[in-house]
C-alpha cells in the first residue's frame, strides 16, 4: 500500500455510528447510537444485561435477524450496512463471538486457511499456499498457548469454553483485522486464559487499527486498557469518559453512574 | 411378512420370466443340477411375490412401476455386451495400483480390461462365469444362494434366475489384504443386468472390497438388480463399499447379506450419488458373540433421483455390537428413503446397538422419508436411535461468512462436513480418497 493511502485514512475515523437504531422481531434494542472509533484507539462499551451490547456488535457483524431502522455505520468512509458479512470481514472487521459455534466435519486449519484466502482475494492480493500459512498458524498459537492438536480438530467441537474463547482471539491474531469487536470474550474465562485473550489483544494494538471490547465486568479491563469507557443502558449511550469510568462502575455500579446522565 | 403377498405388481413380470427361462434353457446340460434347482427356486419366488406394492410396508415410499415396465433385455453372452474404453472406465478405476480389479461389461467379465493387482496367493478371486463351469464346485454349492432371503426379497430370487457373471472371492485361512478387490461394473446399453458375488471371508482373514455401478455416458437406461452374498467366518473382517455412480436415467436394486460369525466383524458401506431409482437393502446376521457391524450410509439424491435405503441388523447373540450412520444430502427435487431396522432377540443380552440417521434439505423442494425401527425381545441391551431431518445450519454459515467465507462457499463447506462425517468412517486411505474426488465431483454437479 503506498503510503499516502495509508496517511488519508489515519485521518479518517475506522467506525463511526451515528444514531443507529436496531430491532429484532419488531422488539426496538438499539435508540440511537453514536460512536467513533479513530485509528489507534481502544474502546470499551459496558453495561447491565439487556442494555443492547450484543445486539451492537451483531449488527456490525451483519446478522441478517437484526433489522436497522434508522442510522448509519460508516467504516473507513464506505457504507458498512451495506456490505455483506464476508465483505466486511474482507474490509477488515472481525468479531470475537460470544458464543463461538461448533462446525463438525470442519477442520479448524482448513476453515482458516480458507477464510484467510478469501479475504485476501477480496482485497485482490494472492492466495496463500498451505505450508506458507501453516507456519503463520503456528507462530499464532504460541502467543496464544494453544494445543497444536486443535488445528487438526474441528472448529470448536469439544472445545472447552475457554478454548473456544482463545480460538477468537488466535483466529483473529491469524486473520489481522484492523478493527475488532470482541463480544463478551471475557465472560467464562479463569484468570489465566484472561491474560492470554487480553495479551493477544494487545500485541494487536497498533497506531492503524482499532479495538472495542464490549464487556460485562471490569477485570477484563486491567488487561486491556482502554482510551475510552461507554455505558450502554437501554440501547443508548448514555455515558462516556476514560478508563477511569470502569472503576467508577465497578465500585457503584450501573445505577448510580448514569444517575443524573442525559436521558 | 403376510402383508408382502398383499397387492404385488403382477403385471410386466412375464418378460423377466421369459428371460429366466430363455436362460436356463440356453445353459441345460452345461451347469450342475444345484444351480439349475436354485434358479428354479429363485424364479418361483419372484413369479409367486412380484414386484413389491405399495402396500407393503417396506416399499411404501419406492414405487416399483417403472422397474416392472422396464423393457427387459439381457446382453445374453459377452458379444452381445458392448465395448468400453480405457477413457470410459478411468474415473472409476481404484488409485491403489496393488488392487486387484475385475471389470464387467453389461454384466461380462472383461478379462482384457481387468488386473489381477499384487494377487495375494492366499486369496482366490474367479468371476463366476468362470466358477459355475469349473469342477471344483465346493464353495460355490455350500455358499452361493444360502443366505439371501428371496422370501422377503423377491427381487433376489430374480437375481438367482437371471444372474450370469459375478465375482467369487474367498479370502483364505489368515489371510490379509490391504489392497481392495475391486469389482467394477459398468453399463453400456439398456439392458437388465444381474451381477452376483459371494465372498467368503474364512476364520481370521482381512480384505476390503469395493463394487462399483457406473454407466458409460448418458442416455441409456440399464437396470442393475445385484446381490452380494459375504459369509465372514470366525474372526475374520470384511469390509465392503458400495459405490453407485449410474448415469441419471439408470436403475439399481440389490442385496447386501452378510453372515458374520464368532468375534468377526463387518463393515458395510453405501455411497449412492447415481441412478434415477435406487433401492439397497442390507441384512446382517449377528450370528455368534462378539461379533460386530459398521453400516455406513452417504445418500445425495438431486435431480429428480430417487434413493431408498433399507437396512437390518439382527443380533442373534449376547455381546454383539452395531453402529449405523447414515447421512442424506437432498438437492433440487431429490427424494430419500431410509428405514433402519434393528432386531435384538430373545437371548441375545448385552446387545450394543446404535443407530443415527440424518438427513440435511438443500432445496425446499426435496423430501426424505426416515424411519427408525427397533423390535427388541429382552431388557439387558444397550440400543440407541436418533433421526434428524434439518437445513444447512444458518448460524454456522453466519460464523464462515464473518471470517470472510462468501456464502456459497460457505454453505458448501457445510454439505461437504456433513457428508464428510461419513466418508471417514472408511478407514482404507485409498478408497476414501477416491470416494472424496466423486463427492467432489457429485457437488460440482450441482452447481451447475
Amino acid at each position: 500500500m503506498f503510503n499516502e493511502e495509508v496517511r488519508d485514512k489515519d485521518k479518517m475515523a475506522i467506525l463511526e455510528i451515528s444514531g443507529l437504531c436496531a430491532e429484532i422481531e419488531g422488539k426496538e434494542i438499539l435508540k440511537g447510537v453514536d460512536l467513533t472509533v479513530n485509528p489507534g484507539e481502544i474502546h470499551a462499551i459496558m453495561g447491565p444485561n439487556g442494555s443492547g451490547k450484543s445486539t451492537l456488535a451483531s449488527v456490525l457483524a451483519g446478522r441478517e435477524e437484526y433489522e436497522v431502522t434508522s442510522g448509519s455505520i460508516t467504516y473507513q468512509g464506505k457504507d458498512l450496512l451495506e456490505m455483506e458479512p464476508d465483505e466486511r470481514a474482507g474490509e477488515g472487521v472481525f468479531l470475537a463471538f460470544q458464543y463461538p459455534v461448533e462446525i463438525p466435519g470442519v477442520n479448524n486449519t482448513y476453515f482458516l486457511r480458507a477464510a484467510y484466502n478469501a479475504q485476501r482475494k477480496y482485497r485482490e492480493e494472492e492466495e496463500v499456499e498451505a505450508p506458507e500459512f501453516l507456519k503463520l498458524v503456528k507462530e499464532k498459537m504460541k502467543l496464544l498457548d494453544l494445543r497444536e492438536d486443535l488445528l487438526t480438530r474441528s472448529v470448536n467441537e469439544g472445545f472447552s469454553g475457554g478454548e473456544k474463547k482463545r480460538n477468537e482471539i488466535f483466529q483473529m491474531a491469524v486473520l489481522d483485522p484492523k478493527l475488532a469487536v470482541l463480544d463478551e470474550t471475557d465472560s467464562g474465562l479463569d484468570i489465566d486464559a484472561l491474560k492470554i485473550v487480553a495479551e493477544g489483544v494487545n500485541k494487536l494494538k497498533s497506531p492503524d487499527k482499532a479495538v472495542v471490547v464490549i464487556t460485562h465486568y471490569q477485570r477484563l479491563l486491567n488487561y486491556i486498557v482502554p482510551d475510552y469507557v461507554h455505558v450502554l443502558v437501554d440501547g443508548k449511550i448514555v455515558r462516556s469518559a476514560g478508563k477511569e469510568l470502569a472503576l467508577e462502575l465497578e465500585e457503584h455500579g450501573y445505577d448510580t453512574v448514569t444517575e443524573g446522565a442525559p436521558a | 411378512m403376510a402383508d408382502l403377498a398383499e397387492k404385488p405388481i403382477t403385471t410386466g413380470m412375464e418378460p423377466f420370466i421369459t428371460a429366466a427361462e430363455a436362460l436356463e434353457q440356453a445353459e441345460a446340460g452345461s451347469v450342475m443340477p444345484w444351480l439349475t434347482a436354485q434358479r428354479n427356486a429363485g424364479l418361483a419366488q419372484f413369479a409367486e411375490a412380484g414386484f413389491p406394492g405399495p402396500k407393503n410396508e417396506d416399499w411404501k415410499y419406492t414405487s416399483t412401476k417403472r422397474l416392472a415396465s422396464f423393457p427387459v433385455k439381457l446382453a445374453g453372452s459377452p458379444s452381445e455386451a458392448g465395448d468400453v474404453t480405457e477413457e470410459d472406465l478411468a474415473p472409476y478405476r481404484l488409485r491403489d495400483e496393488a488392487a486387484a480389479e475385475l471389470v464387467f461389461v453389461d454384466g461380462h467379465y472383461r478379462a482384457d480390461l481387468s488386473f489381477r493387482g499384487k494377487k495375494a496367493c492366499c486369496t482366490k478371486i474367479t468371476n463366476l462365469a468362470e466358477g459355475i463351469r469349473a469342477t471344483n464346485q465346493i464353495t460355490l454349492e455350500s455358499y452361493l444362494g444360502r443366505h439371501a432371503d428371496e422370501e422377503i426379497y423377491p427381487l433376489a430370487g430374480l437375481n438367482t434366475a437371471l444372474f450370469q457373471d459375478g465375482a467369487v472371492i474367498n479370502v483364505g485361512r489368515s489371510c490379509v489384504i490391504h489392497a481392495p478387490i475391486h469389482i467394477l461394473h459398468i453399463s453400456t446399453g439398456d439392458f437388465l443386468i444381474s451381477p452376483r458375488v459371494l465372498v467368503v471371508a474364512e476364520p481370521h482373514s482381512s480384505a476390503p472390497i469395493v463394487e462399483t455401478f457406473a454407466s458409460k455416458g448418458d442416455g441409456h437406461c440399464a437396470f442393475y438388480n445385484s446381490v452380494t452374498e459375504a459369509v465372514v467366518q470366525e474372526g475374520a473382517n470384511l469390509k465392503h463399499v458400495h459405490l453407485n455412480l449410474q448415469n441419471q436415467q439408470s436403475y439399481h436394486v440389490g442385496l447386501f447379506h452378510s453372515e458374520i460369525e464368532r468375534d468377526a466383524r463387518t463393515a458395510h458401506h453405501s455411497f449412492a450419488f447415481g441412478g434415477a431409482l435406487t433401492r439397497r437393502d442390507t441384512w446382517i446376521n449377528l450370528n455368534e458373540e462378539g461379533t460386530e457391524c459398521l453400516l455406513n450410509g452417504l445418500y445425495m439424491p438431486g435431480h429428480k433421483q430417487h434413493i431408498d435405503h433399507q437396512t437390518v441388523v439382527n443380533h442373534r447373540k449376547p455381546h454383539c455390537e452395531s453402529h449405523e450412520f447414515f447421512h442424506g444430502i437432498l438437492n433440487h427435487k431429490g427424494r430419500g428413503v431410509f428405514n433402519g431396522k434393528i432386531f435384538v432377540q430373545e437371548g441375545a443380552i448385552k446387545t450394543d446397538a446404535k443407530q443415527s440417521n440424518r438427513a440435511m434439505l438443500i432445496s425446499p423442494d426435496a423430501k426424505v422419508d426416515t424411519k427408525p425401527q427397533l423390535e427388541i425381545w429382552n431388557d439387558d441391551v444397550k440400543c440407541t436411535h436418533g433421526a434428524t431431518i434439518g437445513a444447512i445450519d444458518e448460524v454456522a454459515a453466519f460464523y464462515l461468512r464473518s471470517r470472510g467465507i462468501p456464502e456459497f462457499k460457505a454453505r458448501e463447506m457445510l454439505v461437504r462436513a456433513f457428508a464428510e462425517e461419513i466418508v471417514l468412517n472408511v478407514n482404507n486411505d485409498s478408497v476414501r480418497e477416491h470416494i472424496d474426488d466423486l463427492l467432489s465431483k457429485h457437488l460440482a454437479s450441482w452447481e451447475e
